[in-house]
């Protein structure tokens, strides 16, 4: 939550502040004895002065301003749970089938193997969804990686 | 006539939990996963609730400060006979955090993991219903790799599939 919030909320100000490359004067202070250095240069197309070309502009920018704002207030700390149970289901899943790799025979440990990595998949499922749905291509929150069942070193509870 | 037995029988197993069966399967050799768990209800703050919340973060404060793993043992064993106030949901899953911490720094010693397993072993017995909480699972997958580290496997396998349920549940309840 705290690492996607501040992207989100420097975003929304830098389109109502900001506003892209200026077309207005720049006006520079230099000290004295030292000659002017050519700053960064306007990108982008030429968006115009007028007040009929800035209305639009503001127009423009409350629409993408909406867009962003559900996204803003969703609580992607949500993500971050899903992501993190995803994590220590397939950990555990890691430890159970690596035990049930030793006793191809047993029944009881394939079974318990089998529904612990269909739990990983769609733990990992629902983290991609809940990501993709909270950014929309932010790649702040990663799901976790799918993991075979080979040797790993033990799987770490679940943190806090 | 008979399956309905069957069936009150089970129901009662799920929801009230049945100890008689736990011999049957520790002599069937099979691991256990059967899972009873309750939601922990927020309890409204008493002055004995708050109490006891206070008694534990000086617990770990003590905990964490201690030089030797001898030290921390002896804080951390201090916390867990500390008893939990009636009533008070929220208590339960803090002591199964302080056996949690105690199994781990337990395990980490020479000779330590049957003593490790005892701490968690009776918090988490299959007949028992377990808080619905992240802490849970942590004690699940804490006593599965102190069990599995002891040679254990029936009852690591057991505990990693009860861990994985509760996180199951838990990600179910996020995702609705």
């Amino acid at each position: 939550m705290s690492r996607i919030r501040p992207v989100l909320r420097g975003a929304l100000l830098g389109l109502m502040v900001g506003c892209g490359p200026t077309t207005g004067t720049q006006t520079s202070t230099v000290a004295p004895g030292q000659e002017q250095r050519p700053g960064p240069q306007p990108v982008g197309a030429h968006e115009g002065e007028t007040s009929g070309e800035l209305a639009a502009r503001i127009g423009k920018l409350r629409v993408r301003q909406q867009s962003l704002l559900p996204m803003a207030t969703d609580d992607p700390g949500v993500c971050e749970e899903v992501c993190s149970l995803a994590t220590g289901i397939c950990g555990a899943k890691e430890a159970l089938c690596n035990l049930a790799n030793e006793r191809p025979q047993d029944d009881d440990y394939q079974r318990l193997c089998r529904e612990a990595k269909a739990e990983c998949r769609t733990a990992q499922d629902d983290c991609v969804k809940c990501v993709e749905g909270h950014t929309s291509g932010s790649s702040e929150e990663r799901p976790p990686q799918t993991s075979g069942t080979g040797d790993k070193p033990p799987p770490s509870a679940p943190s806090e | 006539m008979k399956t309905l037995f069957g069936r009150a029988l089970l129901v009662g197993c799920l929801f009230l939990g049945c100890d008689h069966g736990d011999d049957d399967v520790a002599r069937a050799g099979r691991s256990d996963d059967r899972l009873i768990v309750h939601a922990v209800v927020s309890s409204s703050p008493t002055v004995e609730g708050i109490a006891y919340v206070r008694a534990v973060t000086d617990v770990y404060d003590r905990a964490d400060a201690a030089r030797t793993d001898v030290a921390r043992i002896a804080a951390l064993r201090g916390g867990l006979a500390l008893p939990v106030p009636a009533g008070f949901g929220e208590g339960d899953v803090l002591r199964l955090e302080l056996a949690t911490a105690l199994c781990e720094t337990l395990a980490g010693q020479p000779e330590g993991l049957p003593a490790a397993l005892d701490v968690l072993e009776p918090m988490l017995r299959p007949t028992k219903s377990l808080p619905l909480d992240r802490v849970t699972a942590r004690a699940l997958v804490t006593f599965g790799n102190t069990a599995r580290d002891a040679g254990d496997d029936a009852r690591a396998v057991a505990s990693y599939a009860r861990g994985i349920r509760i996180m199951s549940m838990l990600r179910q309840e996020l995702m609705q």
